[in-house]
């Protein structure tokens, strides 16, 4: 029974990473990729899916990491890669698709070093001097967005490098930026969009 | 054992701060007119002066300045002259 409900929680947890993911993908790649490819793709300004990172990691903990690392590699790979998005080798798809999948959790982890822990995640210690993270409070997850952009584009940063795909310190600035205000400019929308469910408390 | 309902309620909390914080909420229409019928007569009046020129219900218009009380928009206090009616006045 404890197994069904794990299973069932797991698929709800997978689906809804997914979906998200993609809905996020086909939204940055339709409206913002279109004003950034005429001078040449160097990294989003505005990368909308890391939302979908941050949020699903957050709330879902370590269940959604499964769900996120295969919608990365289908959006890369299918949905940008029909848009000339994706110039990448496969192994280098799939390794550049795991460095951005496990950024949140590194950030995370990190943070957990540095005092401020997350409940949804396993593998430290709970004390009573511990910091908790609040995921009702939007400047902690604004926080963790911070860590997870710094994480991400640096790890990206120094794949490229090493894989000799670019050496250029723009996208570094690029990425990390782009992580930041994608994940803000979506939780500002989300909650433009749903205010009108809100107004009947 | 993690709740995956439990969990999205958690986000959408999240969403109703971030429109707090930021005061995205704006005011309906039937809000709008007790409000500007408060406003026209000098900041201060009673309920039944807002029922008769807002053309809503007595329901209605103490659901509305319940809600606009609770956003510390408004003040109601007692009438000095009619103990049974309130006056209402605008914070902002």
């Amino acid at each position: 029974m404890k197994s069904l409900h794990n299973l069932k929680y797991f698929l709800e947890v997978s689906i809804t990473t997914f979906l998200s993911f993609n809905l996020l993908y086909v939204i940055w790649l339709f409206f913002i990729i279109s004003s950034e490819t005429a001078s040449g793709f160097n990294g989003s300004i505005m990368y909308v899916p890391h939302a979908a990172r941050v949020l699903t990691i957050c709330y879902f903990g370590i269940s959604a990491v499964p769900a996120l690392f295969a919608a990365h590699i289908f959006c890369t790979s299918t949905i940008g890669g029909a848009y000339g998005l994706n110039n990448l080798m496969f192994i280098d798809l799939i390794g550049t698709s795991f460095l951005s999948t496990v950024c949140v959790l590194a950030a995370l982890y990190a943070m957990a070093g540095l005092g401020f822990k997350i409940r949804t995640l396993p593998f430290y210690e709970f004390t009573k001097d511990s910091v908790y993270l609040d995921l009702r409070n939007h400047k902690h997850i604004i926080m963790v967005t911070v860590f997870s952009a710094a994480v991400h584009s640096l790890s990206l940063y120094v794949y490229n490098y090493l894989r000799a795909i670019s050496s250029n310190p723009e996208m570094f600035v690029r990425f990390f930026v782009g992580d930041i205000l994608g994940t803000l400019v979506t939780l500002f929308a989300l909650s433009f969009m749903l205010f009108a469910f809100f107004r009947e408390r | 054992m993690p709740d995956f309902k439990k969990q999205i309620s958690t986000f959408v909390q999240m969403l109703r701060n971030v429109e707090d914080e930021f005061k995205l909420h704006s005011l309906t229409p039937n809000e709008k007119a007790v409000f500007y019928t408060i406003m026209k007569s000098d900041n201060v009046c009673n309920i039944s002066q807002i029922v008769n020129e807002s053309g809503l219900s007595r329901s209605t218009v103490y659901k509305i300045l319940r809600k606009l009380e609770n956003r510390n928009m408004i003040e109601a206090f007692p009438s000095e002259s009619d103990k049974r009616e309130s006056i209402v006045s605008l914070k902002v």
